[in-house]
């Protein structure tokens, strides 16, 4: 029988004879039709027809009619589908007449239904869908790269070095020497206050170069977009959002030619973007040209990149091209020595953060599925076992096997039908609480206004409950109704199918276990990596504001210069009421911008140097940021230019430079002039500097990973331009932020604030993605484990009762009450705890995937595993003692009497 | 005066156009072609249900086809009293749009 007879049996069943002949016609005509010019279409059509059919008001009206008297009923059914209607009500009836295992077959179908649906709308809208960019699909994002990535065996330090900044003496040169790129542009993001004459606020928007617009290929909401020549020229406009437009003049057009200041600059409004711009550094809510200043530094690394290729070439022929293009530039600049270029699609940059916790929510929700199957299966089976009798009957009289398996069938697809609808409508009334906890637990989650219940997720629900009945009702409806009629009749009213039933639902339990205990494991070690994230000390105090200075080049042509106007910044900051400390530094931890430099032992030749990561601080840094001096001395302000060169290293410094012994007071080599040199770093020469101090371990580039070897210098003694300034005090840390951005803006109008905010939160954002896998994870375990439960309840129940003749003549012979509960207990446990020692195997084996996931903890941890087989056995002895109990409430007599 | 919905005087004008061929995979696409409606297989029948019952429209068994999976077509056709509510609908249309200018002055 195929699928289109069962669908319009389906139908015909849903409604009244008097109109169900012409509609299944009428859904038949349409979709046929439709389907010889596009079948998807075709069958979208059908579904939408199908879910407005308003079966309620065809009842009605056909009750009506046939009170009047003005329709005759059609003629009796023709072809197969009519026996399908009949079948579907029959079914109907008999599952209503056992509601509650009718109950629990529906729930789990709602449940692994909602949360399929759930996690593959989210899915669906933020990872799969298209950019809403012409062509989005041939943008991408483009990176510098540096040699030096390939000399760095630490993961995190080789992804920063392969995401350098561009400059635009890079973009010009890509512009001119790779055909491959229709066109390609910068920006560079930022903060300003906004100040139109209302309150002022601050917002995030971005600098862009010329090309940008045209790039990306958006057309304005209204206005229009600043051409080339202004953006090259640094004019006095701006381009909104359309969030912002919307949230701060409620899309009035009249804020066109409206003038703001912006951190001192005055703009002319002349256009806004659609919301449909979105780019992978977050949200951003203007867009105006470069400031004339920065302009005019060409070869300032600063910018993201974004580019469009030309449609049919591949993204490696673009990126060698670029390469080449960038090395032509080396023979001008030497900062381009070594430096390549890297393609990343735009979409993938986009949804970076929450890629991995959504492509495991997925393989999980596939696995829950699969339990709500087998689950399925099993209620199936002890249906079909208690149909037999009547099934042999209907053998007998000469029914095919394939309408009884069709009898079978139709109860599993009532049950899938219902569990789906209801499904459905649960994920439907959840996913915008869904999309909001996604947005308070991961700020800044992309494309998160995308998510919602949509064609594609409603045939992706379609196609999982249609496969679903498929699967959980055809195998066993074909087992059941496998044995001879003469077989079944022979053995009477009593039996149930017996022994090869109850094989098969002890397999089915085995299933179960096997694939929720492996998602519990992997749950489990998901939840202690991430507690270990969060309880892990970074060896830093976190509550501190920083502000991330650029002075302007023009004007402070030195480091020493740059370094006195981050002094005079740092000092106006100082002096803000509350402040207790401020200190200046070349780089944060855990911001990952910090430099190598090669080191060696006095005595040694340079050849023998290492590349160590190296901060330049000044005397306020270790005191702002609490990291303790564990012996010597921190930095001083006579720590100058001109006198003796001194380091501060970190405790995993000195064990890496001298063993155990002590290195206070040792002196070591850093490398001067340090260039590459067949990708790695080396030096001719060194010049001595004295270890004064040594600091605690900090985890320097991500939390998540073992302290890096740190080696500190003194600002002073640095050629250092770029600082980030860092400031604690009593009150509120992030007041404190936006007060020290304000006295810098004020000391300085043409220093460049690239970044500011709370330290604690610019630490934290990459472990948003890890708390978001955790709890997904853990849901979803929960949800497994669950069902899980449910069917060893439903095996047991089912156990009990088709063996209470054996209980009956057992207690009849002397068993203990209690002891024939406790043996039904053991009937489900076993396949469990089998199950469960597999499953466990199998997730030690499929650990790899893990791995790239996990930190602080092994991916085969015993006591997480311990801890998951001990939950699992503990809740299914539990959850089968509840209808083993019923064992011992048997009343052998009446058993007895029975036969 | 039975007075008509907007769907009910559409689906009666349908009727009327498609003649022999009314049924309601035909009078679904006639709507969306002609009056650019779409209006779901569901609330047709429900309409000409209701239509039916009130005597406004006859129905009758058409001939199954292949393209339908072998299901009878139910065929309509408007009785004398469906024409007179829909001329009686247009008669109450015309006469209110009677004295209003296209310019839109009283």
């Amino acid at each position: 029988m195929r699928l289109p007879e069962l669908l319009d049996g389906l139908i015909r069943g849903l409604l009244p004879e008097a109109f169900a002949e012409e509609v299944v016609g009428d859904l038949r005509e349409g979709y046929s039709r439709r389907a010889r010019r596009n079948r998807l279409a075709a069958a979208l059509w059908w579904l939408r027809e199908v879910l407005t059919l308003r079966p309620v008001a065809l009842w009605r009206q056909a009750r009506r009619l046939r009170r009047r008297g003005v329709r005759p009923e059609l003629s009796p059914v023709t072809a197969g589908s009519g026996l399908w209607a009949k079948e579907f009500r029959i079914a109907v009836r008999s599952l209503w007449r056992r509601p509650t295992q009718s109950a629990v077959g529906v729930l789990t179908l709602v449940a692994s239904v909602g949360a399929a649906t759930l996690v593959f709308s989210v899915l669906e809208g933020v990872l799969l869908r298209p950019l809403p960019y012409p062509s989005g699909e041939r943008l991408y994002e483009v990176w510098g790269t540096s040699a030096a990535a390939q000399q760095s065996d630490n993961s995190v330090l080789r992804e920063a070095w392969n995401r350098r900044p561009i400059s635009q003496a890079m973009l010009a040169a890509w512009r001119k020497s790779a055909p491959a790129v229709e066109s390609v542009a910068g920006y560079l993001g930022t903060k300003v206050r906004w100040d139109d004459g209302a309150a002022p606020v601050e917002v995030a928007g971005a600098w862009v170069l010329p090309g940008f617009f045209a790039t990306l290929g958006l057309r304005p909401v209204v206005g229009s977009v600043p051409g080339d020549a202004t953006l090259a020229s640094g004019g006095d406009v701006v381009v909104l959002s359309e969030r912002f437009w919307a949230s701060r003049y409620g899309r009035d057009p009249g804020v066109l030619g409206r003038t703001v200041r912006l951190d001192g600059r005055v703009v002319t409004v002349v256009g806004v973007m659609p919301a449909a711009l979105v780019l992978p550094s977050g949200e951003l809510d203007w867009w105006m040209p470069l400031p004339a200043a920065l302009a005019a530094q060409r070869d300032l690394t600063i910018f993201r990149g974004v580019l469009r290729l030309r449609s049919g070439i591949r993204a490696t022929v673009a990126r060698q091209q670029l390469a080449v293009a960038t090395e032509g530039l080396a023979g001008s600049n030497p900062v381009y020595r070594g430096m390549g270029a890297r393609l990343v699609p735009l979409r993938d940059e986009i949804v970076a953060p929450v890629r991995e916790g959504l492509t495991y929510s997925f393989w999980t929700v596939v696995l829950v599925t699969l339990i709500a199957c087998v689950n399925l299966t099993s209620l199936v089976v002890a249906r079909g076992a208690r149909r037999r009798p009547e099934l042999a009957m209907r053998a007998a009289l000469g029914a095919s096997r394939a309408s009884l398996v069709g009898a079978m069938l139709t109860e599993t697809v009532v049950i899938c039908l219902v569990g789906g609808s209801l499904g459905l409508l649960a994920s439907a009334l959840s996913i915008h609480p869904l999309v909001r906890f996604l947005m308070s637990a991961v700020p800044g989650f992309p494309r998160a206004d995308n998510v919602g219940i949509n064609l594609p997720v409603l045939a992706f629900t379609l196609a999982l409950t249609v496969g679903t009945a498929l699967l959980a009702g055809a195998v066993p409806a074909w087992v059941v109704s496998k044995r001879s009629p003469w077989e079944a009749l022979r053995e009477g009213p009593r039996s149930r199918g017996g022994r090869g039933v109850r094989r098969i639902q002890r397999g089915l339990l085995f299933l179960d276990a096997m694939m929720a205990v492996a998602l519990l494991a992997a749950a489990g070690l998901l939840t202690r990596s991430s507690l270990y994230a969060s309880a892990v000390d970074a060896g830093f105090d976190r509550a501190v504001a920083f502000l991330a200075i650029r002075p302007s080049q023009e004007r402070d042509s030195t480091g020493a210069e740059a370094q006195a106007t981050g002094a005079r910044v740092a000092e106006r900051i100082g002096a803000l009421p509350g402040v207790a400390v401020v200190g200046r530094a070349s780089a944060l931890p855990s911001m990952g911008s910090s430099q190598l430099n090669l080191v060696w032992l006095t005595g040694q030749p340079p050849a023998s140097g290492t590349p160590i990561p190296t901060v330049a601080v000044d005397s306020g840094y270790f005191a702002a940021l609490r990291i303790p001096i564990v012996a010597g001395r921190s930095f001083q302000a006579g720590d100058g230019p001109d006198v003796e060169p001194v380091v501060v290293v970190s405790q995993s410094l000195g064990r890496k430079l001298f063993g155990g012994e002590n290195p206070l007071g040792r002196t070591i080599m850093l490398g001067k002039d340090t260039r590459l040199e067949g990708g790695q770093l080396a030096a001719a020469e060194g010049e001595a500097a004295r270890i004064v101090g040594v600091a605690r371990d900090v985890r320097e580039l991500a939390v998540i990973l073992d302290p890096d070897p740190l080696l500190y210098r003194p600002l002073a003694q640095t050629s250092t331009r770029d600082q980030v300034i860092v400031a604690r005090g009593s009150g509120p840390t992030a007041a404190l932020a936006t007060a020290a951005r304000r006295q810098a803006l004020a000391a300085d109008p043409d220093l460049l604030v690239s970044d500011a905010g709370v330290l604690a939160r610019a630490v934290l954002r990459p472990l948003a993605g890890v708390k978001l896998r955790t709890a997904l994870a853990l849901v979803l375990a929960g949800l497994a484990v669950l069902l899980t439960l449910v069917g060893i309840h439903g095996v047991v129940a089912y156990v009990v009762s088709d063996r209470a003749h054996e209980i009956g003549v057992r207690m009849a012979l002397g068993a203990l009450p209690l002891g024939e509960s406790v043996r039904m207990v053991g009937v489900a446990l076993w396949p469990v705890l089998l199950g469960g020692l597999v499953g466990l195997a199998a997730a030690g084996g499929l650990s790899g995937i893990l791995r790239e996931i996990l930190f602080g903890v092994s991916q085969t941890d015993p006591l997480t595993y311990g801890a998951v087989l001990l939950l699992l056995v503990g809740m299914a002895a539990l959850s089968a003692w509840v209808p083993a109990r019923r064992a011992a409430a048997v009343d052998p007599v009446r058993i007895l009497n029975r036969d | 005066m039975v007075h008509l919905t907007d769907l009910e005087q559409l689906l009666l004008l349908a009727v009327l156009r498609l003649q022999d061929g009314a049924y309601g995979a035909s009078i679904q696409s006639d709507l969306e072609e002609r009056a650019e409606r779409r209006v779901s297989l569901g609330s047709i029948h429900v309409t000409l249900g209701r239509l039916e019952e009130n005597g406004l429209v006859s129905s009758a068994k058409g001939e199954p086809t292949g393209e339908r999976g072998g299901k009878a077509r139910r065929i309509y056709a408007v009785t004398e009293v469906g024409r007179a509510a829909l001329e009686h609908s247009r008669a109450v249309l015309e006469r209110m749009w009677d004295g209003v200018l296209a310019g839109g002055q009283p």
